[in-house]
């Protein structure tokens, strides 16, 4: 089940807050727990089963490492904490990894091991980090160990970051899971984030990536270099505002239960640096990273080489998390070696050059980051990228790119006006400015999202049958 | 002096205070109208959709609604149910048709020139996008007409490929739309058959007449107008003598909105159909639809006109096999292969054959040389749209049916293309699938 769909918004949403509000408070989490099961379950009947093994099971080593500690005995708690990070991390790799691991076997090996590639659990790289936040900080005793096994439920399932983040860790929401007050207003504000983030998701991000969609399926050799900067620009915006969009629907909808996650995305395309621009994308993922392997690994607090591999380290992680292929990996590395370089050898370049020119440079390497990242594969990224350079292209510009520049130029304007921070900044000093009316204006702004979002909702299942062929 | 200083900056900080507490105040006044007004709405919505009576038809899509699904343990297990009823609550959802509206007004604020590969062309054209072909399947085809036509040397054969109006009428087309180069398309598919036959170029004549209405606004077929011009092209390759000069234009209906309508959503234009009744040549005729068993003295059913699709009043729609045979003694029997572009282009055929035997490769499963024998053949005349044409896999099926000596090495003809193309056990088996598989099928082959 997604958010941006009629299901959730106008079936499952309103039935979950009138069970969540209409239950006494001790037994807010249960709800939590059950319709997040339900809302798991709905698009993986079966792997439910695997979300519950993993809540029952990180749990009792929650105790056991916690018990242990407590009474002395590290060894045995060391024990029960590396054996809860290798099935976590077991679980994960089997269902994700279990596949490309064996491809490449096959492709090296002159031998041909059958295997089956298994569907992916829906969000079982986010909810994987989760467990392990958890697990990690109980053993590290940087939080209490959780004994409600309705809290810790809630707290591994719970629907709103479940599939797409973002990847709260335990520590930040322990107080909230145990006394968290809902009010009106922060109802209200989780509402607004919710339906600025429809928004992101279904006018803009859906929209846009018509474009890019179009753009990639050209021909080969028709594709002009303006046309592959376009496709790549639409790209650009359309991953922006699903995941982010996603997020703050997410974010949105813990308000509205009381609970306050971590902002995940803070204007992005605004960074003059990569390394800024790590700072403001994903930041959850970012942070887990920082606090679960790089920190451990001795950050930047070591000798140089160490440093440089902590990094790369890194990297490669965070780009094999985003998916089980080579491209993704490149991806990782590609941005290790961007951070590398920023960190050790274009840090006195860079900060001497004007504002505009580390923006530019910015979103380029951003942008050819997205095509590593959309490619199916290697080779159609090298080629894409190639004609991006005008190597393979069919002219420097054509109809075909006018076409959708033009068609695309609201869409594009529209992702430009919506990522940047001045916009957001500029809406707010006219609503709740001087003029005591204005904050009315905000709220038809925000009906008006809701309305137009609807619409594209209801029109998902548009299909029309056609006496075609006949 | 400096007291001064001190008093000014305590004035400021208050006035920022104060803002900031005004902020808060409009902020969380905000915050606690939009909980309000959200959770009516979503109970509104909700309410409305479970009292809201069930529609089970929907007219604007021309197909059923989905029905809420029956629970069962196994459809909940595959996830089926859920999928179902995901698609249950979308369909019923109320104002259904009204919120799709709204969509296509934002598209059209947002500037789209395209909606469900149907480009939104000038003055109220819709038009269809024409799809990448599977160049294999293509070839598979051409190779078994053009083996078709040497194994009938004496019969010329002839073929006629009508370009989609998004190709013709690049003047209604949006600015600088990406359009696939179908007389390219159809210049590969000539030298793919080779000499034995005679491509008849249908595209110059259409180009020629691109300002008048030859195509339908609303709907992806060539209007009689087109139809007539094709057929003077046709009619002069095949040379066919003593046209007639005069025609009688019917408009039968004035209000057809057609399939490009359904499928792009916009129901701006209307369209006008007509029949074409020559004046001088007046022939009777007797229309044998041979599946059905069924027999006609007109190839118009105006039944039709009452009905979503008017343009099938020529015939009632596409038929496996129609027999027409006319009272015209000239001894010429034609044998048409056909889409459903040709329905509209027999009218001005019917003056000059003695029979017409109208075979459409999708739904027909028998010998296609029997017909040959049994009808004594003067002429084969392929008639397809482009699109159609390059998206078709019954084609070749229909022509490779023989008898057992030459069977085999048709077969081996058959077993090439089937490596080729890979999908040709799935074709056969889609063929019997009907119309909207038929549609998907073409659109998910893979580019060349």
């Amino acid at each position: 089940m997604i958010f941006s769909s009629v299901f959730f918004m106008f079936m499952f949403l309103p039935i979950t807050l009138l069970l969540y509000f209409i239950v006494p408070r001790a037994f807010k989490n249960v709800v939590i727990l059950f319709v997040s099961l339900i809302f798991y379950a709905w698009g993986e009947p079966v792997y439910v089963l695997l979300m519950l093994f993993s809540i029952v099971y990180n749990y009792v080593c929650g105790l056991e490492i916690d018990y242990n500690r407590k009474h002395g005995r590290s060894r045995k708690a060391k024990f029960a904490f590396i054996m809860s990070v290798a099935v976590n991390l077991g679980i994960l790799g089997f269902f994700k990894y279990y596949g490309f691991l064996l491809e490449n076997i096959n492709a090296i090996l002159p031998i041909e091991i059958p295997y089956k590639a298994l569907p992916l659990p829906i969000g079982i790289s986010f909810y994987t980090f989760q467990t392990l936040s958890y697990v990690i900080d109980v053993y590290l005793d940087k939080v209490a160990v959780q004994r409600n096994i309705i809290y810790f439920g809630a707290y591994i399932s719970m629907f709103p970051q479940l599939i797409a983040g973002p990847i709260v860790r335990y520590s930040d929401v322990e107080q909230q899971l145990a006394n968290r007050r809902e009010s009106r207003a922060k109802f209200g504000d989780g509402v607004a984030w919710f339906l600025r983030g429809l928004g992101k998701k279904v006018l803009l991000a859906n929209n846009i990536g018509v474009a890019y969609e179009a753009i990639a399926a050209l021909p080969a050799g028709e594709m002009s270099v303006l046309s592959a900067w376009i496709g790549c620009a639409a790209y650009t915006f359309q991953i922006y505002f699903d995941f982010s969009g996603y997020s703050d629907m997410a974010i949105g909808l813990g308000k509205m239960f009381g609970f306050d996650f971590m902002k995940n995305f803070d204007y992005p395309y605004t960074s003059t640096s990569i390394t800024e621009f790590w700072r403001r994308w994903h930041i959850s993922l970012g942070s887990w990273f920082r606090e679960y392997v790089y920190i451990p690994l001795g950050g930047n607090r070591v000798s140089r080489p160490k440093a440089i591999r902590n990094i790369f380290v890194v990297w490669f992680l965070t780009g094999f998390w985003h998916g089980a292929a080579w491209n993704f990996i490149f991806w990782g590395v590609y941005y290790g070696l961007l951070l590398f370089l920023e960190k050790y050898a274009l840090k006195n370049v860079l900060e001497r050059l004007p504002k505009v020119v580390k923006h530019v440079y910015t979103m380029i390497f951003v942008m050819i980051g997205w095509v590593l990242f959309f490619s199916p594969g290697m080779g159609s990224a090298v080629k894409y990228i190639g004609v991006m350079f005008g190597i393979g292209a069919g002219g420097f510009a054509d109809g075909t790119a006018v076409y959708y520049l033009f068609n695309y130029f609201i869409l594009f304007v529209l992702s430009i006006v919506c990522s940047i921070p001045y916009t957001y900044k500029k809406f707010t000093q006219f609503a709740f400015g001087k003029k005591q009316d204005h904050f009315k204006a905000a709220m038809v702004c925000y009906v008006l999202i809701f309305l137009l979002s609807t619409a594209y909702l209801v029109n998902a299942t548009y299909n029309p049958f056609l006496y075609f062929r006949f | 002096m400096e007291r001064d200083q001190k008093k000014t900056d305590q004035k400021r900080n208050d006035r920022r205070k104060e803002q900031k507490r005004l902020r808060h105040k409009r902020q969380s006044e905000l915050c606690r109208r939009m909980a309000r007004i959200f959770v009516v709405v979503l109970g509104v919505f909700l309410a409305v959709n479970i009292v809201k009576p069930k529609k089970e038809f929907s007219d604007s899509e021309n197909r059923m609604l989905a029905k809420r699904p029956q629970l069962t343990w196994e459809s909940i297990k595959s996830g089926k149910y859920m999928t179902e009823f995901e698609t249950y609550v979308s369909d019923q959802f109320f104002l259904r048709n009204q919120w799709i509206s709204l969509k296509l007004y934002e598209d059209k604020f947002l500037g789209k020139k395209e909606s469900n590969g149907v480009y939104l062309g000038k003055r109220g054209y819709l038009m269809e996008k024409p799809d990448e072909p599977d160049w294999k399947n293509v070839k598979r085809n051409v190779a078994a007409i053009g083996e078709f036509a040497g194994r009938h040397s004496e019969i010329p054969v002839y073929m006629a490929l009508v370009p989609n109006a998004a190709y013709i009428l690049k003047d209604k087309m949006p600015a600088n739309a990406p359009v696939r180069d179908q007389l390219n398309d159809i210049e590969r598919v000539e030298k793919m058959a080779g000499d034995a036959v005679k491509s008849i170029d249908v595209a110059d004549a259409m180009k020629k007449h691109s300002s008048e209405e030859i195509y339908y606004k609303t709907d992806h077929h060539w209007t009689s107008l087109g139809a007539y011009y094709g057929f003077e092209k046709i009619a002069k390759d095949m040379k066919i003598d003593g046209l007639e000069t005069e025609y009688k234009v019917h408009v039968v209906s004035g209000d057809f909105q057609g399939t490009l309508a359904s499928k792009s959503g916009y129901h701006g234009s209307r369209d006008a159909v007509s029949v074409y009744e020559p004046k001088n040549l007046k022939s009777d005729y007797i229309v044998l639809y041979t599946e059905e068993g069924k027999k006609s003295t007109s190839i118009y059913d105006s039944k039709c006109l009452k009905e979503k699709d008017k343009y099938t009043v020529f015939f009632g729609g596409n038929h496996a096999r129609i027999d027409i045979s006319t009272t015209q003694m000239s001894r010429k029997n034609l044998l048409l292969f056909k889409d459903s572009y040709a329905n509209c282009m027999v009218q001005f055929l019917l003056p000059y054959y003695q029979n017409i035997i109208v075979v459409d490769p999708r739904y027909f499963y028998d010998s296609v040389d029997s017909i040959i024998d049994s009808y004594s053949i003067t002429d084969v005349l392929f008639l397809y749209n482009v699109n159609t044409f390059l998206g078709d896999n019954s084609i070749a099926d229909v022509l490779i049916q023989e008898e057992p000596e030459e069977n085999a090495v048709q077969e081996e003809d058959g077993g090439q293309g089937e490596e080729d193309g890979g999908q040709d056990g799935e074709d056969s088996s889609q063929d019997g699938g009907g119309q909207e598989e038929d549609s998907e099928d073409s659109q998910d082959q893979d580019p060349e």
